[in-house]
């Protein structure tokens, strides 16, 4: 990312062509289903894993995932997905 | 979803465990070569994961560079099943060969059974169905039902119906016999009362009355003579011959069905206790030839029921029964009944009694019950008297018509 201005300008053509944001701007998308899966998608690694908490590495931050009963249901080099039981989803960019 | 887990299923994949400081970094690493790995999870002192046969020999490598040591903790898919089968080649060949021979025999027809047969022997057309081509032996496929049952119904004229059904090895062959309608022969014959009771309506087909309404009949009396008297010509001389014909027609009459019931004002009831006990015994071709049990049965008055039940029909050639005698304890209870409760009893008791002598289908047209003296002490008694209108016509001789 290079700066707020040109992010803010990118952001606005996303709009304008109607493109999926996280393609253009290169931001994980996050699919949470109840509190049992979750998949994210544009990933950059897994920082920590362990049945509590999870956090992954992503464009512009870090995504932790906590709760209870984790299991890496799959790793894949661009999305990941998550099962068990999900608490907390946090962002930190 | 990229990971096919059915393909991983068939192919093999393994289960492994990750010990050391960076695991995270071992993960990074595969997960950046395109290594699929699924079901990851952590544990206090390793991870575990799950990965496919071909890629364990790259993640060697890495678990190097990354400083973790694997262990292969399960091995698992259908490639590991067959070569484990593999060493055992004759378990195998022995389960398809049973297999193959199950299903091979099961392709034949071993029993003939006939069922619904009356009057025609079951040997009878078992032969008949053997001439057919349907024997013990035949093939299954070389059978064409419909064929056997068309050549049966051909052979035998008895038959109305058959059916050929194959169920497993067995063959059944269901035969509905003629049901030969019975000739009604024109023999003269006279109508007479079947019941007592007093004549209200006389229909006459062919015959003669010979009551009127009003009259009281008794069973037995002739109602319908069954003669012509044709009518004397005008002005010829001769009398014309009476012709015996059969009588046709129908009386209807009032008839009486009395009950007469009693109730004692002490009375004594038979209850069972709820204590039984039973006697097996094992009759092989009607000859008793085990029996278990008690001989005597210990309880003062009981009643006993027996239920008979054949084994093995159809597999030995012999009948083989089971006689299940059950003997219930009954205790006589006396009960002291007020007059009115007694009443109603000997009321109920004359009103079955009456009601089980009423043909079906008749519809009772008037109920009397009365008080009557029973005649002895310490008893009540009641009449229960029903009327019906009905036909009481029959036929002298029955068996035509």
């Amino acid at each position: 990312m290079s700066g707020k201005g040109a992010g803010k300008w990118r952001q606005s053509l996303a709009d304008l062509l109607e493109l999926p944001r996280e393609i253009v701007l290169n931001l994980p998308r996050l699919t949470v289903i109840g509190n049992l899966q979750c998949y994210l998608e544009n990933h950059r690694g897994v920082i920590e894993y362990s049945s509590e908490k999870v956090r992954l590495s992503v464009n512009g931050g870090e995504v932790t995932i906590s709760g209870s009963d984790l299991v890496i249901r799959y790793l894949g080099s661009e999305e990941v997905a998550i099962d068990g039981t999900i608490n907390t989803v946090r962002y930190e960019f | 979803m990229s990971i096919p887990k059915i393909r991983y299923a068939i192919t093999g994949y393994l289960e492994i465990s990750v010990e050391g400081r960076a695991t995270e970094k071992f993960i990074n690493l595969a997960m950046h070569q395109g290594i699929p790995l699924w079901n990851i999870r952590h544990g206090a002192e390793y991870a575990v994961l799950n990965t496919d046969v071909d890629s364990f020999f790259d993640l060697r490598h890495l678990a190097k560079r990354s400083g973790c040591r694997l262990r292969i903790r399960r091995k698992a898919g259908l490639a590991f099943l067959v070569s484990r089968l593999n060493r055992r080649r004759g378990l195998v060949a022995g389960l398809l060969i049973f297999v193959a021979t199950l299903y091979t025999l099961s392709s034949f027809v071993l029993f003939v059974s006939v069922e619904g047969n009356e009057r025609l022997k079951a040997e009878h057309i078992r032969r008949l169905a053997a001439d057919a081509g349907a024997r013990p032996g035949v093939a299954k496929w070389r059978l064409n039902k419909d064929e056997v049952a068309h050549q049966l119904i051909l052979a035998e004229p008895e038959l109305a119906w058959v059916g050929v059904q194959i169920r497993g090895t067995r063959m059944v062959i269901e035969v509905k016999e003629k049901i030969k309608s019975p000739v009604a022969f024109e023999q003269p014959g006279h109508l007479v009362a079947a019941k007592d009771g007093l004549v209200d309506e006389v229909l006459v087909i062919s015959g003669v009355a010979r009551v009127a309404p009003g009259d009281t009949v008794s069973k037995g009396q002739v109602l319908i003579e069954g003669a012509l008297r044709p009518q004397a010509e005008q002005g010829g001389t001769t009398v014309p011959q009476t012709v015996a014909v059969r009588a046709r027609g129908e009386v209807w009459a009032r008839v009486w069905y009395e009950g007469y019931g009693e109730a004692a004002l002490l009375e004594t009831e038979r209850v069972p206790t709820g204590r039984h006990v039973a006697v097996w015994t094992l009759l092989v071709d009607g000859q008793p030839v085990l029996r278990v049990g008690r001989r005597q049965v210990p309880y003062l008055d009981y009643e006993q029921s027996a239920v008979r039940s054949a084994i093995f029909k159809g597999i030995l050639p012999f009948p083989v029964e089971l006689v299940t005698e059950s003997n219930y304890e009954i205790e006589r209870r006396k009960q002291r009944l007020t007059l009115k409760q007694a009443h109603e009893l000997a009321a109920e008791r004359a009103r079955f009694l009456a009601e089980i002598q009423l043909p079906g289908g008749v519809a009772v047209e008037n109920v009397a019950v009365t008080n009557q003296n029973p005649g002895r002490e310490g008893f009540v008694g009641v009449r229960h008297v029903l009327e019906t209108r009905e036909n009481i016509a029959e036929d002298e001789n029955p068996g035509g018509d």
